[in-house]
């Protein structure tokens, strides 16, 4: 998002609705992708985008540099996903994959989908962390540097995780095929 | 998978293994995405409705709508995955199987005659010789070339889980009586918990006894307070630092304060056109670093600030001369390239590391695009490139970043900075007031084919001796070690330990290494607990004590009195595990962690006393658990949010609760007979400021009867005795 106008983060900054709007649709369905990634659940998705949306319009003063909005509105989801994790984790443990991707009504789904919904489930045997961490690299595509950006945390220790965690959900998906 | 603009290169292998496992997942899960299409709810006039709602109705966060979700418990559908999974075999295998890439890689790697050959380190001859070195290590992966974004690193120290050190009250070595005013006595005041006594480490907050130092990372400023009268606590001044820079943290020892910053690549300077100022990039010439203005960065920002840090950055030192709070003065600078890993302050020495890559963008008639440069103001110096005979090339380098490290004079200002490097990556560092251990990671990827490389740490050792930094030599163990606390060096011993996964199952190892003085190792235990990592480790002289946890947490009592054969002489198996363990006394830990259930989930905080004094037999004499299960803590993963006063028999810690949203300061009474009591919450309200999540910038600190908890530009007061508030300070009126 390197062509903002400086003129419309100003304008959203000063508490322009419809100028944070036009920021927001750039990303939203990414943003919205990334938190039922995260949680699993489209309506904790749907709460999390609001919580982000809210958090991001009251903080944007904040932000120094318009380039890096992007980034900057995924740290604000990120922490927001794993706060909604901790929330409900105590409640409810399982994930519904057929709500999530609208499965039931499929009278048949491809073998790609299938394979697709094992690596999806995967991510969510990942903790907290390194969840944040796959997602950031795996569906938005940032890299270690940029996700310990996001993350505000050691670079080093972000791709030594994101490693780890690749190799873990590599390993669970070679155990399914051998049930 | 998206790219984003900027990328620059990434030559580490492992950042290219990384990216294709990447790759294949974001393509699978592509095939989803159609299926998570948002609701008109969350489009973007929907959104503007509601933020106009929130402004004129002035309410909250709206309501998480927990009832909704909670309303469905649909069950994992388990059946559904059984019968797909065999469907998914052969998919699955065509997609993680051997690919042409993947091949490629593999005879590729199997082609390259690994350079530094020898087993023994090779010092840097000429530049030529450097350059050609950097050229061949790019040269295994240049097909794969793997942008990364260009970056503010905004690291702290970049050791994770890093439980504090012996907390006592050392003699510090430098000069207090030069801090104090009208030779007053210097009252017990609290101090960084640092690792090893006689080395201080830096924080956000300093203490001398009389002033506290408050750094504000977001707003660029150091503010300083006289604490003199703790009812009154009075702010005597602020240093500005500069826009282009990001603070990060701190030391203050007698008179001067100094400041580690991430700032802007030594390298921009040089490629300004002529140096002119009247260029768009321009060079502030009265600004003491140097530095190039704000605007010449923007071009290059990418995420949430301005290129500076990334390991293409630089980290500055800015010493400042504070004789009279009330006025400090910048007396120097000292810049290096790469991005900080950590530092330690000995007496008057610090030792700063730094981690630099430039990615690519060589010259081979100019070293300063292919090593590290340093710039100092007080021998007027700018972007000097290091000497060739400073940089050491290991066996084997497994990328060209080289790890920085320069010894500092910070009140010989005349005195030259000696500056080493060695090709590597430093994760975590250790340092005596002899030695510094540097340990890098390195993945062996000769046994490619099942993707479990094998990783294993190269500890690079540098002689503080003579005030200046020597490399004295490497070795390699097996597996990887968590932070700063699982190294220790005792009666010229290296000690280790490591964490190692095992090449064909998922169970991990654990493993403590002891090393003479020559760094041959000279004693192992290996294969701890399998299955567990570790999660936090104390050494204390002839004794280590070990949590390991998957699912229970043993706590292991090793006995290193005879560094060739270390020995497990007790262990403790209780719920739950410590990630942060730290000594009362000889016989007695304290482990901060987690409770958790018998499935291994985590389910609180919790607080322990263990008594080792029989080695064969430790036990779990108290305990505390905290029942706000949403309740996390800083100081699990940053030992210098910990506090520990022995003179009061405190510990004190911040921690945010994410179920009542808010955050607060705990402060607990400790008594080895007694156990554990609450003595007091200092509470905060959650505002909307998000950075209060998690606590961050909250520190507790004491001098004599007072504990001051400084959150940020909130400074309070707190009689420890009765735990009353008696005085509030915001610094930013």
């Amino acid at each position: 998002m390197k062509n903002i106008p400086s003129a419309l983060i100003d304008s959203a900054k000063s508490g322009n609705a419809e100028s944070f709007g036009e920021l927001y649709a750039c990303i939203w369905k990414d943003l919205y992708r990334f938190c039922c990634y995260y949680l699993g659940s489209k309506n904790d998705a749907e709460d999390v985008v609001q919580d982000t949306v809210i958090e991001a319009y009251k903080s944007l003063p904040s932000l120094k540099n318009e380039a890096s909005f992007r980034g900057w509105i995924f740290a604000i989801a990120t922490r927001q996903c794993s706060r909604q994790i901790k929330k409900i984790k105590q409640s409810r443990l399982a994930v519904d994959v057929d709500d999530l991707f609208d499965l039931h009504d499929d009278t048949e789904i491809g073998r790609d989908t299938e394979q697709s919904v094992l690596i999806f489930n995967a991510i969510s045997e990942l903790k907290d962390d390194a969840r944040s961490i796959v997602l950031l690299s795996v569906i938005e595509g940032y890299s270690g540097h940029e996700i310990a950006r996001i993350l505000n945390r050691p670079e080093s220790t972000c791709r030594s995780i994101l490693f780890r965690s690749l190799k873990k959900m590599r390993m669970l998906l070679d155990d399914t095929q051998t049930l | 998978m998206k790219t984003h603009d900027n990328d620059k290169l990434n030559n580490n292998v492992n950042e290219l293994k990384i990216h294709q496992d990447a790759k294949h997942i974001a393509e699978a899960l592509t095939r989803l995405d159609e299926r998570l299409v948002p609701p008109d709810s969350l489009s973007p006039d929907a959104m503007v409705a509601l933020l106009k709602t929130q402004e004129q109705s002035n309410a909250g966060p709206p309501a998480a709508g927990d009832d909704d979700v909670f309303g469905r418990q649909k069950k994992f559908n388990w059946r559904r995955l059984t019968s797909i999974a065999a469907a998914v075999v052969i998919v699955l295998g065509s997609v993680w199987a051997a690919k042409p890439q993947l091949l490629r890689l593999d005879s590729l790697l199997s082609e390259i005659s690994p350079i530094g050959l020898n087993t023994a380190p090779v010092t840097g001859e000429n530049y030529n010789q450097i350059y050609q070195t950097i050229q061949q290590i790019n040269a295994r992966v240049s097909q794969y070339q793997y942008t990364a974004g260009d970056l503010d690193g905004r690291e702290k120290d970049i050791l994770d889980y890093a439980p504090p050190s012996a907390a006592r009250d050392n003699d510090r070595v430098s000069d207090i009586n030069d801090a104090l005013v009208q030779g007053q006595q210097l009252p017990e005041h609290g101090k960084t918990n640092t690792q090893v006594e006689g080395v201080d480490e830096a924080d956000i907050i300093k203490n001398d006894g009389r002033y506290l130092y408050v750094l504000n990372q977001e707003k660029h400023n150091i503010k300083i307070a006289d604490a003199q009268d703790p009812k009154n606590v009075k702010k005597v001044s602020e240093i500005s630092l500069d826009a282009n820079t990001y603070p990060i943290e701190m030391y203050v020892v007698g008179n001067s304060l100094i400041v580690l910053k991430n700032s802007p690549s030594l390298l921009t300077e040089k490629q300004m056109p002529d140096g002119s100022s009247a260029s768009s990039a321009g060079n502030d010439a009265s600004a003491p670093d140097g530095l190039g203005t704000e605007q010449s960065y923007a071009e290059n920002s990418l995420i949430c600030g301005d290129s500076i840090g990334g390991y293409n950055g630089s980290t500055t030192v800015a010493v400042y001369d504070i004789s009279d709070r009330a006025q400090p003065k910048q007396a120097r600078t000292f810049t290096q390239d790469g991005s900080y890993a950590s530092s330690r302050l000995i007496g008057d020495k610090l030792y700063l590391i730094t981690n630099y890559n430039n990615y690519n963008a060589y010259d081979r008639n100019d070293p300063s695009s292919f090593v590290p440069n340093t710039s100092d103001s007080a021998n007027k110096t700018k972007c000097q490139p290091i000497p060739a005979g400073n940089i050491t090339i290991p066996p084997s380098p497994g990328s060209p970043t080289y790890v920085v490290a320069t010894a500092l004079d910070i009140r010989e200002h005349k005195t030259v900075p000696v500056t080493k490097s060695v090709l590597g990556q430093a994760s975590s560092i250790y340092s005596s007031t002899e030695n510094l251990y540097i340990a890098t990671l390195r993945y062996d990827y000769s046994a490619y084919t099942d993707y479990s490389p094998s990783s294993s740490t190269d500890i690079l050792k540098f002689s503080l001796d003579g005030g200046g930094i020597s490399y004295t030599g490497s070795a390699n163990v097996d597996g990887t070690s968590e932070d700063q606390f699982s190294m220790d060096e005792y009666n010229g011993y290296f000690r280790i330990a490591t964490t190692g996964d095992a090449k064909d199952s998922r169970d991990s190892s654990n493993n403590v290494f002891i090393l003479d003085g020559q760094l041959k190792q000279v004693g192992a235990l290996k294969g701890m607990a399998p299955g567990e990592r570790i999660y936090s480790v104390r050494f204390m002289g002839n004794m280590a004590y070990v949590v390991t946890f998957r699912q229970t947490d043993p706590l292991f009592a090793i006995d290193l009195s005879d560094p060739a054969r270390p020995a497990v002489k007790g262990q403790l198996k209780i719920s739950g595990f410590s990630e942060y363990l730290h000594p009362y006394s000889e016989n007695l830990l304290i482990g901060f962690g987690y409770d958790a259930d018998d499935q291994g989930r985590t389910k609180g905080l919790k607080l322990s006393f263990f008594d080792v004094s029989d080695p064969l037999n430790p036990k779990e004499t108290h305990k505390m658990y905290f029942n706000d299960q949403s309740m996390e803590s800083q100081a699990l993963s940053n030992h210098k949010a910990f506090l520990f006063s022995k003179d009061h028999n405190m510990i004190g810690f911040p921690a945010t609760s994410y179920n009542n949203n808010y955050s607060s300061y705990n402060v607990i009474s400790i008594d080895p007979n007694k156990g554990f009591s609450v003595k007091g919450e200092l509470k905060n309200n959650q505002t909307e400021n998000y950075k209060t999540w998690y606590n961050t910038q909250t520190r507790g600190t004491y001098i004599g009867n007072t504990l001051f908890v400084i959150d940020s530009d909130l400074i309070q007061s707190i009689d420890i005795p009765t735990f009353k508030e008696i005085g509030t300070l915001n610094l930013t009126k």
